[in-house]
């Protein structure tokens, strides 16, 4: 019999001898969501930004508007605060969770 | 003792009960910002209508010490009473005593009342505040779980199940709400998790509240694990007696009617949606142009905003609607929207609700992180979920109905009865752009201006197939009707599918994708 390599998956009730699969090695830790960060949720295109940076602005209230899918999606803010930084401009395609926005 | 000794006797021996963990620890709650279980199931209950039993059980453990220690009614209060006229069962658990933690003798009070829930064929609420198991009784506490669980799985399906966490539910204990129908969270009290924070500390090294790690807003917005979210006690008990009103008591009775009434006024169904398909919209204004006196509940919320699911009533009776929301990531089908419509339309199913299905939805979310969660799988529920229920269905093609999206929802070939289309409708393979790219490739490449060319392309295909009645014509959709007809055509719909029957092969049970 072959020697079979062994890796630790610790739990509640203790340290245990196994092998990992590659999703489990592959996972991100975790990082809380930082609501400040106005990010794009899919690639797309920056449509047109409708504030300017040391605006104030209220949760809720329209930033800019960003075509993906076909369509004009109004991105609102996700808190209240300054808009601290514009970080697209209009035309620009962007990839996936790009910071657009920062509100400070 | 004489009979009025006799009395006072029950009533001391009641009120010592009532003082559930003692006077400190209902404080400790109170401090916490919660009620007590008792006071819990008096505000959730029709005035005056609680039905207590098993007041007087007791834990029979006799290890560690516990044979010394009195729990009240063994930490948890089941009973009946009455929801707005209608019978409902309902248990909560008593944090003040032993912190709620459940023994063996605490279970077989669950399922007592769980099995004459299921018996009387009521809705069950469970109201959820508990440590977990009672360390001390070892597997005891674990058959407890066990046997709780069962009767979840036996009566899905039958009776409607509730579950409210009004403080932490964790471990195993997470299970029962889980495979219940709807989960009632509260802001800052509740908290649900399989390992808890201090546990992910020691074993990974990883810090993150309890708040943040199972707290009400993560259950309603990232997990899905939770179905309303309340900031206070109160509004979770008004929820739930709303929710209630209009479900049936069980899976062969029908939703209680109320008297008709018409949408409001200011909601006008011809100016709600954009001509230009590119332009989002709130569709939760067109299901409150449709519904009676514009009410609508909404179920999930905060989770998966790209589609909308909820209950509303037309002409008084209950109807679940399943609506695309362009407003939220342009309206796509992902992996979360499809757990949530799936799931929903199965209620839906399960307890004789009629599925009105708002379609606008450009197809489903492109990524390489969808494709790798099982977008594949994710989908095919929807598509199970429409194909297998049996209840009327009416599908309304607002404006785009592309592709694997428009047969995904509710279309004809997966049963819907009545499936009618606004002339603004778009149903076609795929949009007019992509469509016209593949199509007319060499057209465009041998143009002499491709950009001109292809712009021309796609008009052409626009006209001719970016309408309903390519597919009127084939008869996959019942009518093309004016939008401010739309609920006129949902009226006479619902009349005539009132006694709707399908006969299916019989099968142990189908098998859903998961």
């Amino acid at each position: 019999m072959t020697e079979k390599k062994y890796d630790t998956v610790s739990t509640a009730s203790g340290d245990y001898r196994t092998t990992l699969n590659r999703k489990y090695l592959a996972r991100k830790p975790w990082q809380p969501v930082d609501l400040n960060q106005v990010r794009s949720f899919m690639p797309g295109t920056v449509e047109r930004i409708e504030v300017k940076e040391g605006q104030k602005v209220k949760e809720g209230d329209k930033l800019m508007v960003f075509r993906a899918m076909k369509m004009n999606n109004n991105i609102l803010s996700p808190v209240s605060g300054k808009v601290k930084l514009i970080n697209v401009s209009p035309g620009d395609n962007i990839p996936k969770d790009h910071l657009m926005i920062e509100i400070g | 003792m004489s009979e009025d000794k006799k009395i006072l006797d029950l009533k001391q021996r009641m009120e010592r009960i009532y003082g559930g963990g003692g006077a400190k620890a209902v404080e400790k709650q109170k401090a916490m910002g919660k009620l007590t279980a008792r006071e819990r199931i008096i505000a959730l209950l029709d005035k005056d209508t609680f039905q207590e039993y098993d007041i007087f059980v007791k834990h029979d453990n006799t290890d560690f010490g516990m044979q010394d220690k009195e729990l009240p009614g063994d930490g948890v209060i089941i009973g009946t009473g009455f929801i707005l006229g209608q019978p409902v069962a309902v248990y909560a658990q008593d944090f003040t005593v032993a912190g709620g933690s459940l023994g063996f003798m605490h279970a077989r009070k669950i399922t007592k009342i769980m099995d004459y829930a299921l018996n009387m064929r009521i809705p069950i609420i469970g109201i959820n505040d508990s440590g977990g198991a009672r360390i001390q009784e070892g597997v005891n506490a674990l058959a407890g779980y066990g046997e709780i669980f069962y009767r979840n799985t036996i009566s899905s399906g039958v009776i409607p199940q509730i579950s409210v966490i009004l403080g932490p539910c964790a471990g195993g204990a997470v299970y029962s709400p889980a495979l219940t129908d709807f989960v009632f969270v509260v802001d800052k009290i509740s908290k649900m998790f399989i390992t808890g924070p201090e546990v992910i500390k020691t074993v990974l090294g990883e810090e993150i509240s309890a708040e943040e790690l199972g707290g009400a807003r993560v259950h309603s917005e990232v997990s899905g694990n939770a179905h309303f979210f309340a900031s206070s006690e109160e509004e979770c008990f008004a929820q739930i007696r709303r929710l209630l009103s209009m479900l049936p008591a069980n899976n062969e009775a029908k939703p209680v009617p109320v008297v008709a009434s018409k949408p409001k006024k200011t909601y006008d169904i011809s100016k709600i949606v954009p001509y230009d398909a590119s332009e989002p919209y709130d569709v939760r204004d067109v299901i409150r142009a449709l519904t009676d006196d514009s009410d609508f509940m909404e179920v999930m919320e905060l989770f998966a905003g790209n589609i909308v699911v909820g209950f509303g009533r037309i002409d008084g009776q209950t109807v679940g609607f399943v609506c695309n929301q362009p407003l939220v990531l342009a309206g796509v089908l992902d992996c979360d929207s499809s757990d949530k419509a799936a799931r929903f339309i199965r209620f839906c199913d399960s307890f004789n609700i009629p599925i009105i299905t708002l379609e606008d939805l450009p197809g489903y979310l492109p990524g390489i992180d969808q494709e790798h969660a099982g977008v594949i799988r994710h989908g095919a529920k929807v598509l199970y979920a429409y194909s297998e229920s049996t209840v009327p269905k009416v599908t309304i093609i607002l404006r785009k109905a592309y592709g694997g999206g428009y047969i995904a929802m509710g279309s004809r070939h997966l049963r819907s009865d009545f499936v009618f289309a606004w002339p603004q409708a778009e149903i076609a393979v795929m949009g007019a752009e992509g469509a016209a790219n593949i199509i007319f490739k060499k057209d465009i490449a041998e143009a002499e201006n491709p950009a001109e060319m292809r712009k021309l392309k796609i008009e052409e295909y626009k006209e001719k197939f970016a309408n309903p009645y390519v597919a009127a014509s084939k008869g996959y959709i019942d009518a093309v009707i004016d939008p401010k007809d739309t609920r006129r055509f949902i009226e006479q719909a619902l009349t005539i599918a009132k006694d709707k029957t399908v006969s299916r092969p019989a099968k142990k049970h189908g098998l859903p994708p998961f």
